[in-house]
Order: structure tokens, then C-alpha cells, then sequence
């Protein structure tokens, strides 16, 4: 019992600390490219964010209908089987801590992903990348306590539309909070 | 064991709901509160805001 739970702890702390070390490098990135982009538009990168995140909301509330651009793509589940689970789960965590290799679920993610950029800050894009990390992570960190057992049945698309109303709401809030933040800073 | 895609069931969803909406309602009372006693800095704002995000993209379990 207490081997598994320190394995559990090992797997859970080093795919945190690969989602750190992926939020780090895609923020820093983020930011460096946005370095790239003429004043103009980085002049008003505020105001575009603002712009972005008014039409996130919509697409969340349904006002505005639209497929999200985003990667097809999953971590693979595939890594467990090819790799040590420690390893595993580090890459699992690097993986979606890079943000901009895996798909979203709402489009919240992309107003995290353009703020760095249409800042070019790339310490604004740690800061954001490292705690919509931090958010991301919680649920693995509260599944002791949420889970029946660690073999639940696979059903997380299932879940995720069960209960698709609340989180939507919940990225919907998150998106009022970044909102009210260029309220002020324009 | 991290299982990142799949390991949730129904009865968990549910409880996963009621953590995100315990998450919703800390995060507005203490917007609130601080808010009222002026100790939010609006960078607070985006912060909390990204960390509400990324706990609202679900995938990881």
C-alpha cells in the first residue's frame, strides 16, 4: 500500500513537473514569437486579446457557432506501454503542459496561448502557460479523492459531456477574468 | 496511476461537477472579497483566470 502510494506520488509529481517544464518552454516561446510581430499589431495586442476572448465567450455561450482551430491530436496513451510509467508520465505531462501539441476543449486556451504572443512577453506567457497548468493538474492532484478506484471505468468523454455545462461555465468565468483584466489595463 | 484520457466514471463526473462548481464559487468569493477590501491587483485577475482555464480543459485524468 505505501509502495503505491509513493509510485502514485512519483508519477503524479513528475507528470506535473513535465507539464512545468512544457508550460515554461511554450510560454517562453509564445512570447519570444511574439517579439517577431510588428509593433502595430503589438501595440494593440490588448485590445486584440479583448477582442478574442469577447468572441470565446460567445462560442462558449453559443451566441457565435465555429469549430475551434486547434490540434487533432492526443498524448498518447501509447507511452505507457513503450516507456517505464515514470517516464510515461512525465511526457504525458510535458505534452499537455505545452498546450499548443494537444487539443482544447473550449476556447479559453487560445486566448492563453495569445496573450504572450500579441504581448511579445515572454514572461507574461511563463506566468499565464504555468498557471493554466497549474489548473490543468489540479484534477490529478484532488483524484484520490474524487476517483472510486484507480481502475474507474474509462469513461471520460462520457464524464466530460455529463458535466459539460459546468466546466464550460467554469471557462466561461475564467475567460470574465482575463476580460475584466485588459478592462483595466486599457 | 495516471491515465490521462481515460479513469473517470459517471458517479466520479459527478463528484468532478461538484468540485468544479465549489472551484467556481471559491474563486468568486475571494474575487469578491478581495475585491471589496482592495487587495486583487487586476494581474490577480488573468492569473486566476488562466488557472480557471486550464482546471475548466478536463483533460489529464
Amino acid at each position: 500500500m505505501a509502495s503505491e502510494r509513493s509510485r502514485w506520488l512519483l508519477e503524479a509529481g513528475l507528470y506535473t513537473a513535465g507539464g512545468v517544464a512544457g508550460s515554461v518552454l511554450a510560454g517562453a516561446a509564445l512570447g519570444a514569437l511574439g517579439g517577431l510581430l510588428p509593433a502595430a499589431v503589438t501595440d494593440h495586442g490588448g485590445t486584440i486579446v479583448l477582442a478574442v476572448a469577447a468572441v470565446a465567450v460567445a462560442r462558449e455561450f453559443g451566441v457565435l457557432r465555429f469549430p475551434l482551430p486547434q490540434p487533432r491530436r492526443q498524448t498518447r496513451d501509447l507511452w505507457s506501454k513503450v516507456f517505464p510509467a515514470p517516464v510515461a508520465a512525465a511526457l504525458w505531462g510535458l505534452d499537455l503542459g505545452l498546450t499548443v501539441t494537444t487539443r482544447f476543449t473550449f476556447a479559453g486556451t487560445w486566448v492563453v496561448l495569445l496573450t504572450p504572443v500579441l504581448t511579445a512577453d515572454p514572461a507574461v506567457g511563463v506566468v499565464l502557460l504555468l498557471a493554466h497548468w497549474l489548473g490543468r493538474a489540479l484534477p490529478i492532484w484532488l483524484s484520490p479523492l474524487l476517483l472510486s478506484s484507480p481502475t474507474s471505468t474509462p469513461q471520460v468523454y462520457d464524464a466530460i459531456d455529463a458535466r459539460e455545462r459546468v466546466f464550460r461555465s467554469t471557462q466561461v468565468l475564467g475567460l470574465a477574468m482575463v476580460i475584466a483584466y485588459w478592462f483595466v489595463q486599457l | 496511476m495516471i491515465v490521462p484520457a481515460h479513469g473517470v466514471s459517471r458517479p466520479d463526473a459527478h463528484h468532478l461537477g461538484r468540485v468544479s462548481r465549489v472551484a467556481v464559487l471559491v474563486a468568486v468569493t475571494a474575487l469578491v472579497v478581495g475585491g471589496l477590501a482592495g487587495a486583487v491587483e487586476a494581474r490577480s485577475l488573468l492569473v486566476a483566470g488562466a488557472v480557471l482555464l486550464g482546471w475548466s480543459q478536463l483533460v489529464g485524468l
